[in-house]
């Protein structure tokens, strides 16, 4: 299922499959955002820049703002995620996905961290600074 | 303050760190906002019992021989009622203004003639200043230190407390007992008060009783769903049944009456510090309430979203959130006396967009075993 996850600052991972990235939040945020309780459906067609709002949700405790990790243009939502919002803190990184995106420039996904480099990044501190 | 040190830790903060709590700092304390999830907490609490850290609340005990008029002109509850019917008394300490300085329970031991206040965490010092300001001879007060608290709350709580301590449960709801125990040689305060809607206790005292406590009734209270409870599944539990919470629907910009409260003002006690304004706030007739609203619409209202009402402004949220048993955006809000009417149709603007609400008659939840 979870090829390699690139993530972004802001807590966002990609799976990237051709030109199409599958956009989640990474087991921290989600567990930072506690439990979720509403998503909204990203706008099909919607052309968003690398840090853009892609789309919100609120959980108990508050809103948080999504953002594209890469350019593109926004394909598909998860909208399993209308009746049970929660599978974002369940599954983060399978049942829980987003939004997908066509890439508009794959070279944006090597700027992204690795796994690795993330875990680090959430070790550092820096880290809470991007909630 | 800027780092956790400078955070003050409540005397359960290891016990609570060892089942995994995340920590938050709230007015200044270290406390857990959560351990696993708000919801999962919060419907524990409903359904089995919750345990919750209450020990940044403030700990004041009153005495001598003029303590109990000295409480008496300064609270708007009846503290009769304390010695009569061996019940806590709730009620506002105001300013002459009207406006509250906070929400307080008093428990009186007649003989002893000593009272033991608990006041909100975030008012505490201001609440002992105010009460060193207005003190007369005859009367010492000690804000207690190196002192405790927690809750159990729900319907399974009064079975978990009798399994561990004898008395406190079979007690009639807001009676008290200072009980023996906890600690070698040591007394704690039981009440059969909360902050949920549910059935259950506060306990308060020394640091050492009430980690023995919270540890007797953890594994007394496991095979029952007892589970230690953040601060998030407190707020989220409180909201559903419309307590207030100072800071949000208490100010000292705003009175008893306007926080819809007047049962908490014992018109037939006598005088007290505050009176007068309200009086007049009664005769003149209220501007602004506070009333309850649940969402018809999609969205979490927060503190700070505003109220419209025919397209018209005219109210602010002061809490807000999502409610776990109903599922859906619940509110409290001053606002217009004239919207007050179960069942007004009002709007709430959440991110920019005005989500459809109606005006309701709290409790929200209305199933709590209370």
């Amino acid at each position: 299922m979870s090829t390699a996850r690139h993530y972004a600052k802001s807590h966002e991972w990609i799976r990237v499959d051709g030109k199409t990235g599958t956009v989640g939040i990474s087991d921290h945020a989600q567990k930072e955002v506690t439990d979720v309780v509403y998503v909204e459906m990203a706008k099909i067609g919607k052309v968003v820049k690398a840090g853009d709002e892609a789309t919100t949700l609120e959980s108990v405790k508050a809103a948080f703002s999504i953002y594209a990790p890469v350019s593109g243009t926004i394909t598909k939502t998860n909208n399993a995620l209308e009746s049970d919002p929660g599978l974002i803190n369940k599954s983060p990184f399978d049942e829980g996905w987003i939004f997908a995106l066509e890439i508009s420039n794959p070279a944006e996904v090597n700027q992204l961290m690795t796994e690795e480099q993330y875990l680090e990044f959430l070790k550092s501190g820096e880290a809470a600074a991007h909630h | 303050m800027t780092t956790a040190t400078a955070l003050r830790r409540s005397p359960l903060h290891d016990v609570q760190a060892l089942s995994g709590a995340k920590f938050i700092d709230f007015y200044g304390w270290e406390l857990p906002v959560q351990y696993t999830s708000i919801i999962d907490e919060h419907q524990s609490t409903r359904q089995a019992a919750g345990l919750f850290d209450i020990s940044h609340m403030g700990q004041i005990m009153i005495e001598g021989p003029e303590a109990f008029d000295f409480i008496q002109i300064l609270i708007t509850g009846d503290l009769q009622r304390t010695f009569d019917k061996g019940l806590g008394v709730y009620g506002h300490l105001l300013l002459p203004t009207g406006g509250i300085i906070d929400d307080i329970f008093v428990y009186g031991l007649k003989e002893a003639k000593r009272f033991f206040m608990v006041v909100n965490g975030s008012t505490r010092e201001k609440d002992v200043a105010w009460l060193r300001k207005n003190v007369s001879s005859g009367v010492t007060i000690t804000d207690l230190e190196n002192r405790a608290g927690f809750a159990i709350q729900g319907p399974k709580a009064l079975e978990i407390i009798k399994a561990t301590l004898a008395g406190i449960a079979e007690l009639p709801r807001f009676a008290f007992q200072q009980i023996q125990g906890g600690a070698p040689n040591d007394t704690f305060w039981g009440c059969r008060t909360g902050y949920t809607g549910e059935e259950g206790a506060e306990f308060f005292g020394s640091a050492r009783t009430i980690i023995t406590l919270w540890k007797q009734l953890m594994e007394n209270g496991a095979a029952s769903g007892l589970k230690p409870c953040g601060l998030g599944a407190r707020d989220t539990l409180r909201l559903e049944v419309g307590y207030p919470l100072y800071g949000h629907e208490l100010t000292e910009n705003r009175t008893s009456l306007e926080a819809n409260m007047e049962w908490a003002v014992k018109w037939n006690k006598g005088d007290f510090v505050g009176r007068g304004a309200l009086e007049k706030q009664k005769r003149e007739g209220l501007k602004e309430i506070l009333l309850a609203y649940e969402l018809t619409g999609r969205g979490v209202p927060r503190q700070g979203a505003r109220l419209y009402k025919d397209g018209k402004p005219g109210g602010e949220t002061t809490s807000g959130t999502f409610s776990p048993s109903l599922q859906k955006g619940i509110g409290l809000a001053y606002a217009p006396v004239s919207w007050n009417n179960a069942g007004s149709i009002l709007e709430v603007e959440i991110h920019g967009k005005r989500v459809p609400a109606k005006v309701v008659r709290p409790p929200f939840y209305k199933k709590g075993t209370l």
